[in-house]
């Protein structure tokens, strides 16, 4: 059995202590030591700010890109190499501000990639901005007077833009998060896993305690199924988004045809050139 | 009897113009003439005036000729704009259904001869107003005298994916066309010289060539997002590329095109994208990735008339400064510029190797002109086609060990081996982030210029190329320079003077082939660059990065076309 200390390159994370991406980033190595997947075959790819620093953490194979295009990168090397795990990683503003066309598009081009969002509905490299995700009256430096504009509900929004797979965790239910990274990662499709993963730093609204006192748990509900589509858009209306589990799975829907492309052929040979030319009349 | 035959048709967009001029130069080139086409349109998908240039002439030309040889109107619009482009004894051809509508002065003046056609009468009888292309076609090949069974063969492959009915209906129309009998054609001719060659290939565009490049380098995924004029590579690879083990993917803007390229280009695969000017804008953002973290891409850049949306359809060369500067930071890149039609097939080629052997982006700067003209294609040599994929490291070479692998490791040439995500014991970071051989991010005990010189110092032996193509060097005192589709009207502009000057290509724009550019500039008096834009682009990247100031000059144009052959002339005059 393989250990989930492999899965570290030992680089001591720039991370404030007690950040909630302490958790998330043990959670992923768990995973996937537990899923045996072979280091050379991990791809973690991540965008910029606080949590995308994830990437530079892990030992597997690493990209650490620009702000808001984890999405894009990730799903190149996928369609490069389908037998790659690829897991694209970040935070609220590179996923749903910076990021949030990639992540649209993605849910609905659906190729077999895992994305984690350490949403803490702050800003947390540049000091403390407010987020896409932040609540209408959140205060901070850009927003002195209190956000004016309303929270993007990221659940909401994936379920819309036709996710195949929506889970929610909590950093502070490790447990919990673990299960939800494997079976998101065991899902043939994009599995979108938004990640409550508070800064303890910026944000003194959204605390350990704050989440832990308004967060509902759908795993604790017996009648609950997760391929009812209907009933995960209303459980997110219902929590306001604030739930954790797995809220939908789609099984039946097609998997996508995959791609290798890193073995095709590059060289044609001159017949094939002459029947491309040929082509061309 | 005449060497060459241009004629401009035109009528209302979406009736099938761009079609009977296709059909009209797949016709010349069957018959052995060099052809070129050129396509004037606007960004409506029906209603206004679009009009194709036909042209054909027993030698190539890569760009029209100035004036009408025929002006054939299927709308009103085209006899106003076109009528008064006509040369001295010029044909007006048009469909009888319209007014007339020309300026008699000119008319008079230029001995223009106008022969009304019964295209609408014909299409009605014999078939349906669909076909309406297909008789002008048989209209203007009577005209120009041109052997029927020709034209049917060409109508035939036309249609023939489309059934042996649809074949039939539009060769009905076509006979109608040509056996239409009336006295006002008679006498009416206009005739090239034959040539013996009997077939010069297939018509197609820039875009083509440079998407068959791209699949015979072996690059094998592409990303991109729809725009004019570059889409048609994007056509091109969506149709072959599954053949061969390959994808296109359109993706949600150019960033996303961008950065995918970056990934799949990562995890191994040559990869390109394909954009124009707005297109580009947003992706200079993945040029300073791709470089930082030295992932080979190669991007597409077919320049159309800006700033902001500009003319969607019109030629330009104004992306010059932000491909070659454009960016945050300081990175390397190569940009190639193709001049002539085959150079879209060979430079596509040249570009994937480039960006492996130097781990960098490098950008093919076409021009609207120069991808989307039509010419014909005798042949592409197979033996030119070379793949290198630069520093590789193999799987079985690597070593197991406590460290990742080193995967921008110092060297002497600045070039550090890559390794794919899938190899046993190449683990290692990559990241935009400043970094170390290691590929992790520098810390407070590092130099912080970190990796700059290996980045900026890789393409030093770029400069010593031989960028420039010269085609005429008999040491006359001034030399003029193109690229991207300039260059082929510079050609027929010198070719056209009894007195002349040296000319040549600048091909590789960036890194600048700078021992040869200084030779030259040491050797002439003057030294004029040709560019379509407004502020003399490359003009004043040479001066300040070569030198020379007092020898350079420019003839500039930005009217949205390409240079007519007489404003070189004169420039020339002016020089000589």
């Amino acid at each position: 059995m393989a250990k989930y200390q492999e899965y570290s390159n030992g680089v001591e994370p720039t991370w404030c202590k007690g950040c909630g991406d302490f958790s998330v980033l043990r959670s992923l190595q768990v995973a996937a030591a537990d899923l045996k997947i072979p280091q050379e075959d991990l791809m973690v790819v991540s965008g910029i700010g606080c949590s995308s620093r994830i990437s530079g953490y892990m030992d597997s194979y690493t990209f650490h890109g620009v702000h808001g295009r984890a999405l894009p990168i990730a799903q190149g090397i996928k369609l490069a190499n389908k037998d790659l795990t690829v897991i694209a990683a970040g935070g609220d503003g590179d996923g749903f501000a910076i990021g949030a066309g990639h992540f649209i598009h993605s849910t609905k081009r659906n190729l077999d990639i895992t994305y984690i969002v350490m949403n803490n509905q702050i800003y947390g490299l540049t000091k403390g901005h407010a987020s896409p995700v932040s609540e209408q009256g959140f205060k901070t430096p850009s927003t002195p007077q209190g956000s004016e504009d309303l929270p993007l509900q990221p659940g909401l929004l994936s379920l819309s833009a036709g996710a195949t797979f929506l889970a929610q965790g909590f950093s502070g239910y490790q447990e919990e998060l673990i299960e939800i990274i494997k079976k998101g990662i065991e899902h043939k499709g994009f599995s979108f896993i938004n990640i409550f993963s508070p800064c303890i730093t910026f944000n003194k609204t959204n605390t350990y305690q704050w989440y832990r006192k308004n967060l509902a748990s759908i795993s604790q509900e017996g009648d609950y199924d997760p391929e009812n589509y209907q009933q995960a858009m209303a459980k997110l209306l219902e929590t306001k988004g604030l739930v954790t589990g797995i809220l939908y799975e789609n099984k039946r829907i097609e998997k996508r045809e995959e791609t290798a492309l890193t073995k095709a052929p590059l060289a044609l040979g001159k017949a094939e050139f002459q029947k491309l030319f040929q082509a061309l009349y | 009897m005449n060497k060459e035959i241009q004629v401009l048709i035109g009528g209302v967009q979406g009736d099938g113009i761009l079609a009977t001029g296709v059909y009209y130069l797949q016709v010349l080139s069957r018959m052995g003439y060099h052809v070129y086409g050129k396509r004037h349109f606007t960004s409506r998908i029906r209603g206004g005036n679009s009009a194709i240039i036909a042209y054909g002439s027993v030698d190539k030309k890569g760009c029209p000729k100035d004036d009408m040889d025929i002006v054939m109107a299927l709308d009103e619009d085209t006899m106003e704009i076109y009528t008064k482009k006509l040369r001295k004894r010029g044909l007006l051809l048009y469909d009888a259904a319209l007014d007339l509508k020309v300026d008699q002065e000119f008319i008079k003046d230029m001995e223009i001869e106008i022969i009304p056609l019964p295209i609408t009468e014909v299409v009605k009888d014999k078939g349906k107003m669909i076909m309406k292309n297909v008789c002008s076609l048989g209209f203007l090949t009577r005209v120009t005298v041109i052997e029927p069974k020709l034209v049917e063969s060409v109508i035939e492959d036309a249609f023939k994916d489309k059934g042996e009915k649809i074949v039939e209906k539009n060769k009905k129309v076509l006979q109608g066309a040509v056996n239409y009998d009336f006295t006002s054609l008679k006498g009416v001719n206009y005739l090239i010289e034959p040539v013996t060659k009997k077939d010069r290939g297939p018509v197609v565009i820039g875009n083509d060539l440079i998407g068959l490049g791209a699949v015979m380098s072996g690059c094998r995924f592409m990303a991109a997002y729809p725009i004019t004029p570059s889409s048609e590579i994007m056509h091109y690879l969506s149709e072959h590329l599954p053949h061969y083990g390959g994808k296109v993917v359109q993706t949600e803007d150019e960033l996303a095109a961008v950065n995918m390229i970056i990934g799949s280009s990562y995890a191994g695969v040559r990869s390109i994208t394909a954009t124009s000017g707005p297109g580009m804008s947003l992706m200079m953002e993945g040029l300073g990735l791709a470089a930082m973290t030295e992932v080979p891409i190669v991007v597409v850049d077919v320049q159309r008339k800006g700033p902001s949306t500009g003319l969607p359809t019109k030629h330009e060369q104004s992306d010059l400064n932000i491909l070659y500067y454009g960016g945050h930071g300081e990175f390397p890149r190569i940009i190639l510029a193709p001049a002539t039609f085959e150079d879209c097939f060979y430079d596509t080629v040249e570009a994937f190797n480039l960006a492996e052997e130097y781990q960098c982006p490098v950008i093919i700067m076409s021009d609207s002109l120069r991808s989307l003209s039509y010419e014909n294609i005798e042949d592409l040599d197979f033996d030119r086609i070379t793949i290198n994929r630069g520093k590789l490291e193999m799987e079985e070479n690597l070593q197991d060990g406590t460290e990742s692998f080193q995967r921008y490791k110092n060297t002497e040439d600045h070039i550090s081996k890559r390794v794919f995500t899938g190899m046993k014991n190449g683990l290692h970071h990559t990241t935009g982030l400043e970094h170390g051989e290691y590929g992790f991010p520098l810390g407070p005990k590092d130099d912080y210029r970190g990796q700059a010189v290996k980045r900026m110092e890789k393409l030093a032996p770029l400069e010593r190329t031989k960028g420039i193509k010269m085609y005429q060097e008999k040491d006359n005192k001034v030399l003029f320079l193109g690229y991207g589709s300039t260059f082929s009207v510079l050609q027929q502009a010198v070719k056209k003077m009894d007195r002349t000057v040296d000319y040549g290509a600048i091909k590789q724009i960036k890194p600048l082939p700078a021992v040869q550019l200084k030779k030259l500039l040491e050797h002439y008096d003057t030294v004029v660059i040709v560019e379509n834009n407004y502020t003399a682009q490359l003009r004043k990247i040479i001066q300040s990065e070569i030198g020379y100031h007092h020898k350079l000059d420019s003839l500039l144009s930005y009217d949205g076309d390409n240079f007519q052959i007489e404003e070189i002339k004169e420039k020339i005059k002016e020089l000589i």
